[in-house]
């Protein structure tokens, strides 16, 4: 034997299917950004299974563009959110929810800054603002 | 054997068979996952726990990729494969992170199996960087070239990764558990505010001894480390790592992940207490099995390449020279050097923080001519460093003239390491789906404000750090001045803490006052840092005058402006 030390050399290796609890975490950011007020209008967020990017429940189906987002009232929302993930679109999407707007602003626009980072990408960047290639279709 | 010294990379564990067949078939392993993901054989819930274990988490924007660079030691041929990777799936951009690690932002899931693939042909990989597992070991970025150190620790820190990976009581502990070594007498890693501190020195008949620190963090609960054990001895340094794991592993708490770390449970049960219990654990154990043996040692040590370091007797001189001809190039050796331990040489640290720009952030092409100078000046071997910038650690006296010229050419010649433009700065809520608020627009405004060389001289160590959450990676809390991202209804705030510190006056920083709102913010420290150039007696630096004052004269630059 030379002088390794794996011990995954000697044990037979696990593949340990632990739960994280970044998970945890994850979940409470996504209640912290689910919350709404009772009137006030709302779109349909979510990340793409295949690549990640952030993407907006339109008329008909999903899009990199906020601007094209169907926009619901907040009385409704908690409804087309669940016929959202009922929708075998859903398969190919990761996390979906719901983002308030700000009534104040010019065109859609999501009312906290999280949220707008997610719509018009890394403030930091403005070149990696996101641009339409595809749609889930 | 393949062992040829001649071959071996310099500053790193040169990889054999048996890693590099793990590596295909956990590569092999994950594109299967992958593939079942795609399916939609497994949900999202299954599939996260697999990804993670792979580094890969989802982001705001995308995946986000975070390869290990193991205690931050690589060579230039991986660096090259880092910006092959950055140009080809990402967005011509890869991060440098205070963990010694290198992140993508814009990964895509279905390209993450070919990635990693290709990390994989030049042994590199994305385990350990994730999950509650014993994560990537880090160590002191001059390791094995400071004029100031005792003990290389790489050998150590590479005996811990072959020791952790894959460990199968440590796969699922009750949380992240991350270990940093140093063999130096000056803390440059930190060693108090991780699970577990290692301080390497000789010992009797030059074996090394360590002292050990447990429960040290930073997070929702700073805590500074308390010292378990000194002299460790070598032969049982794993055994009695493994009895705190262990001891960890078994009254950790699960319930609650704000209180899982170790430092929760050294606190909970006291040390005194948790030294019996690891002492009893390490009492309990069949230490022959565990004995790190010098022979054991010595074989992996001759798997680390050595730099021939050969310089002309009058390099130093030639240096001398050189920087009285050209005062910028002095000023730059003055801030962005370390002295080695061979005369003939010097460690250069590349800025990856310009005036203004993104902290670690670096393109391909710099990628590319980090990998090219590395070759040219310092035996292909590259650090990155917990500061988020990158070492060369072997260059010979008489060039590094030369080697400052071409890193200024490329934008990576910034002087301003350990003074105000080197900031370190977590991606915030720019990319971090975690964050509350974005901490890299508030490093690119002081960085930009305090541009002037000079001024950044006048006024001397002073470490900003900024989290855009309480997790705190970007190690507010040990910063001089800390800067926090705060959320409130949906708006950006921050709050300042001062006096904290890593090194060996580790300090926790103190919260100055209520949160700032963002356009704010830039402003007050700007103030704080006029008055401390107002106060500061002698050749104090800020960290002393804060210590000598206080909190209060401060508070009044931050609160009520002019
Ligand atoms: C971008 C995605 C990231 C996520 C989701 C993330 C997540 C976290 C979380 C949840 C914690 C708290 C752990 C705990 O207290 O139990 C943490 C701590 C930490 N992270 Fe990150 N992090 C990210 C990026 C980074 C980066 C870029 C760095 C390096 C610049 C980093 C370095 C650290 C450090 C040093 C700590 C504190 C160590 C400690 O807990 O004592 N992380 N991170
Ligand atoms: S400190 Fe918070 S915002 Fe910053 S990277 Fe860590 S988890 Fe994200």
């Amino acid at each position: 034997m030379g002088a390794s030390l794996h011990v995954w050399r000697l044990f037979v290796p696990v593949t340990a299917y632990y739960a994280c609890c970044l998970e945890r975490i994850g979940s409470q950011v996504d209640v912290r950004n689910n919350r709404r007020d009772t009137t006030g209008a709302s779109v349909i967020t979510a990340n793409r299974l295949l690549d990640g990017r952030t993407v907006w429940l339109t008329q008909q189906g999903w899009s990199e563009q906020i601007a094209h987002a169907r926009i619901f009232d907040n009385a409704d929302v908690e409804d087309a959110i669940k016929q959202a993930k009922a929708t075998p679109d859903a398969r190919k999407l990761v996390g979906i929810y719901g983002v308030q707007l700000d009534p104040s602003a010019a065109g859609i626009s999501p009312l906290t800054m999280r949220e707008r980072i997610r719509a018009f990408g890394p403030s930091v960047h403005p070149d990696f603002a996101p641009v339409e290639i595809s749609h889930v279709h | 054997m393949s062992t040829d010294t001649a071959t071996l990379p310099v500053g790193r564990y040169a990889y054999d068979q048996v890693d590099r067949t793990f590596l295909s078939q956990r590569v092999a392993q994950f594109r299967e996952q992958v593939n079942r993901r795609i399916a939609g054989d497994l949900s999202e819930d299954e599939f996260k726990p697999l990804r993670l274990m792979n580094g890969l988490y989802l982001q705001l924007h995308a995946y986000m990729l975070r390869v290990a660079v193991p205690y931050g030691m690589m060579g230039s041929d991986q660096m090259r494969a880092l910006a092959h990777i950055a140009r080809t799936y990402d967005r011509d951009y890869g991060h440098f992170t205070t963990r010694q690690n290198v992140q993508f932002n814009w990964i895509r899931l279905e390209d993450t199996p070919d990635i990693l693939e290709h990390l994989a042909r030049v042994n590199m990989h994305a385990i350990q960087t994730s999950g509650n597992c014993i994560r990537n070991v880090t160590c002191d970025e001059f390791a094995g070239a400071a004029a100031d150190e005792l003990l290389d620790p790489r050998i150590h820190a590479e005996i811990l990764r072959q020791w952790s990976t894959l460990h199968p009581e440590f796969s699922f502990l009750p949380r992240k558990f991350k270990i940093a070594i140093s063999g130096s007498p000056h803390d440059r890693v930190a060693a108090r505010f991780h699970d577990i501190g290692l301080v390497a020195r000789p010992g009797p008949q030059g074996r090394p001894v360590f002292d050990v620190f447990v429960g040290g963090g930073l997070g929702r609960t700073p805590i500074i480390g308390v010292q378990l054990r000194d002299n460790l001895p070598e032969e049982d340094l794993l055994a009695y790592l493994e009895a705190i794991v262990r001891v960890y592993n078994a009254y950790g708490r699960r319930d609650n992940m704000y209180k899982a770390r170790i430092k929760i449970l050294v606190q909970a049960l006291g040390v005194e207490q948790f030294r019996e219990k690891v002492d009893a654990e390490f009492a309990l154990m069949n230490r022959a099995d565990y004995r790190l043996d010098p022979a054991i040692v010595d074989g992996i040590r001759a798997r680390f390449g050595i730099p021939d370091l050969v310089a002309p007797a009058d390099a130093a001189q030639n240096l001398a020279a050189d920087r009285r001809a050209d005062p910028a190039f002095d000023r730059w050796v003055r801030t962005n050097t370390h002295p080695h331990r061979n005369d003939g040489f010097i460690c250069a640290v590349v800025s990856v923080k310009p005036d203004g720009g993104i902290p670690g952030d670096v393109t391909a092409d710099q990628m590319d001519l980090i990998a090219d100078l590395a070759d040219g000046w310092s035996f292909g071997e590259i650090r990155v460093t917990h500061m988020q910038n990158v070492v060369l650690g072997h260059v010979r006296k008489d060039r590094l003239r030369d080697l400052w010229h071409r890193l200024v050419a490329a934008g990576l010649g910034t002087p301003n390491i350990g003074l105000v433009g080197d900031i370190i700065a977590c991606p915030g809520l720019d990319y971090c789906a975690l964050a509350n608020a974005r901490s890299i627009p508030i490093a690119q405004k002081l960085s930009a404000r305090f541009a002037d060389p000079e001024l950044q001289e006048r006024i001397g160590r002073l470490n900003i750090n900024i989290s855009g959450c309480i997790n705190a990676c970007g190690h507010h809390h040990a910063g001089h001045i800390g800067i926090l991202g705060v959320d409130k209804r949906g708006e950006e705030f921050f709050q300042l803490t001062l006096g904290g510190s890593a090194g060996n006056d580790v300090a926790i920083g103190q919260i100055i006052g209520p949160a700032l709102p963002e356009d704010e913010t830039v402003d007050a420290i700007a103030r704080l840092i006029d008055t401390y150039l107002v106060l500061r007696q002698g050749d104090e630096q800020f960290i002393d005058t804060y210590r000598r004052l206080g909190a209060a004269s401060f508070k009044d630059a931050v609160y009520a402006p002019a």
